[in-house]
């Protein structure tokens, strides 16, 4: 991340100045996203969408979502006066240092999106209910913030009780409906509707807005971050802009990115929890030919460095993929995986083990292969770097 | 052919840290040996018939879900624990589920709370967070590798020996190099990772312990473990610990 992220002048800032985040924030409406999965695909669409409706707006990256990193991105964004030329501010915020985060604003334009809250990086926040701790504190310091709230996440719902804010929630509802899956904590007041063709319709407060999308099957996670960024434009005056969060198809890197080299296509996917991994493995095609697997995992501190987790994702849809399909495994912690992988009940026989990532990527090359490649953030960010070598990509923290 | 009866306590409430992989684990060993194993969910409120089990496994949870589990432990399930623990049954407890047995726990507002006593051991809050790899050595000089997340601080009572040494990470307390405890055959360790991934030798070491107490003289095949002896290797290398030390 040294070339990413640099949060260095903000930590001189905070330093210097203490009540600099109050000062800067004066003229600027804020969104602030938090929450455990979802974060920075929330932020990349809502500001995809302001500034292709021409509205000026600042935002970090998800390298930079720690107090210093936001307050770096407040700093280098202004003028000598401290003035943005900007309207909004979208900043991503980590859920685990968003006590202190909020802890410095003051400004009474304030919207704040929890995504939701699942078990992510527990070895770094303690537990779940810690982390909520940290956000219930964030919110204590933010009190007129609007909150727009994952009704659907029964941990995110159990906050709107507990606080005194406004409060905005949203949620999806199916005509096939599925009741477990929902909490009954919170009632949403923008709803998705799913319906059975395919057809997507927001139901706000005061007006139902059809949502036409190109996807077929869309993933049920990329439309909550939709939905959550649809809300945020509902809860600003923006209505109009609303389709285009289920319409937009956006650049959106380690998401599901297709990269070619050759003739071969990689799918870089970015995994960090239970919940995102079997999201992400939800999304496999259906009947899948041609295709090779790679399991990248790190255990650096952006990755989570207990890998504990990967026992809590169900890889049983795996025993489903043909048998010419290879498991490659590498990262730091390349055997844990493969581990994993044999006690799901997948051959070793398949299995390919390879640390270094140029020597595996020689070994992934083969015409018409399709490879899926599951990878934790710091392994995503060397894969990325040495498919660079093969073809020009975008820049990771440019996005 | 074998066959194992496993009661997992608790599965809804401690279920954290892929602990339940310990379950798929053995399970799967059992099987690949052409023998069988079953497992018994035991939630809030059932009742735990001693006589039905040859192993108990007991999770790990995030401290609040320990907490709405204590009384039911310490009324509806210790005695039978007691009773499991003096047959010689096999009970493996991890972290939160390890601490269930102690005396006393105390919580981060530094309550104490009056546990069940099978143990004599007690835990303190330290406040510090202890996370990382941790490396330890049991009493058949077995090297287990995990990843140890708690911030407490067990203190085992004269008469009670720990599950191992420290080698590497903190363990009970970071200061007398003891690892959880080891009483008959319970064990109880702060070691997720899961557990007995990294360690297939010891996951066959309960094995064989819960069946040479249900059948006598037991054989247990060999199984292809290069997989999880380079998955140990990996984190022992990191931290310059060779295994024949």
């Amino acid at each position: 991340m040294k070339k990413g992220a640099t949060t260095y002048p903000g930590r001189i800032m905070v330093k210097l100045c203490p009540d600099a985040f109050t000062y800067l924030t004066r003229h600027i409406s804020l969104i602030l996203v938090t929450g455990t999965n979802g974060k920075t695909s929330t932020c990349r669409l809502l500001e995809h969408i302001l500034r292709t409706q021409g509205v000026r707006c600042i935002s970090n990256r998800s390298g930079a979502n720690l107090r210093f990193g936001v307050a770096t991105t407040l700093l280098t964004h202004c003028n000598i006066f401290g003035r943005y030329k900007q309207q909004y501010a979208v900043l991503e915020c980590d859920e685990g240092d968003f006590a202190k985060i909020a802890d410095q604003f003051t400004c009474p334009n304030v919207t704040l999106v929890v995504t939701n809250l699942s078990h992510d990086q527990l070895d770094r926040y303690g537990d779940l209910q810690q982390v909520k701790n940290y956000i219930l504190c964030g919110i204590e310091c933010l009190p007129q913030a609007v909150l727009c709230l994952n009704a659907d996440c029964p941990e995110t719902a159990s906050l709107a009780p507990l606080v005194s804010n406004k409060v905005v929630s949203y949620g999806i509802r199916t005509d096939v409906d599925n009741d477990d899956l929902l909490s009954d904590l919170l009632q949403p007041s923008c709803i998705l509707s799913l319906e059975s063709q395919g057809a997507l319709t927001l139901q706000t407060p005061d007006v139902a807005i059809p949502c036409p999308h190109k996807i077929t099957n869309p993933p049920v996670y990329s439309l909550y971050n939709s939905l959550a960024v649809a809300t945020v434009l509902h809860q600003l005056g923006h209505s109009q802009w609303i389709p285009s969060c289920f319409s937009t198809e956006f650049y959106n890197p380690g998401r599901f990115e297709v990269i070619r080299v050759d003739d071969t296509s990689y799918t870089l996917i970015l995994v960090k929890n239970p919940a995102g991994f079997r999201q992400a493995l939800q999304c496999l095609p259906a009947d899948p030919t041609d295709i090779d697997f790679v399991f990248a995992i790190n255990d650096r501190i952006s990755d989570g460095q207990d890998v504990s987790w990967l026992w809590d994702c169900d890889f049983s849809v795996l025993n489903h993929v043909d048998e010419h399909t290879t498991l490659f495994f590498t990262g730091r912690r390349y055997s844990h995986m493969a581990v994993r992988l044999k006690y799901a009940g997948l051959d070793p026989e398949r299995f390919v083990l390879e640390p270094d990532i140029p020597t595996l990527f020689t070994r992934l090359q083969r015409p018409n292969r399709h490879i899926y490649l599951f990878a934790t953030y710091s392994s995503m960010l060397e894969i990325r770097s040495h498919l660079e070598t093969l073809t020009p990509l975008k820049k990771f923290w440019d996005q | 052919m074998y066959h194992l009866d496993i009661c997992h306590l608790y599965p809804d409430q401690l279920h954290s840290y892929g602990d339940d992989g310990n379950l798929t684990i053995l399970k799967k060993r059992m099987e690949w040996r052409g023998h069988t194993l079953t497992i018994h969910p035991i939630s809030l409120g059932e009742p735990l018939d001693p006589s039905l089990y040859d192993l108990i496994f007991i999770g790990s949870g995030e401290n609040h879900k320990m907490l709405q589990i204590i009384s039911d432990f310490n009324q509806k399930k210790a005695a039978s624990i007691h009773e499991v623990m003096h047959q010689d049954k096999v009970i493996l407890a991890i972290c939160n589920g390890f601490y269930l047995l102690g005396n006393s726990y105390q919580t981060a507002r530094m309550e104490n709370i009056e546990l069940s006593h099978l143990l004599d051991f007690t835990i303190r809050n330290d406040h510090k967070r202890s996370s990382g790899d941790i490396i330890i050595r049991d009493h058949d000089r077995l090297l287990l590798t995990g990843f140890e997340n708690h911030h407490s601080v067990v203190q085992l009572g004269p008469d009670l020996l720990p599950f191992a040494h420290t080698l590497h990470g903190i363990g009970n307390n970071g200061t007398d190099q003891t690892e959880g405890v080891r009483y008959r055959n319970t064990f109880g360790t702060h070691l997720h990772g899961p557990l007995l991934a990294d360690n297939p030798a010891f996951a066959d070491k309960l094995l064989t312990l819960a069946l040479q107490n249900k059948y006598g003289q037991i054989h247990l095949s060999l199984l292809d473990d290069s997989l999880e002896n380079e998955a140990r290797q990996c984190v022992l290398k990191r931290y310059q610990i060779n295994d024949c030390t």
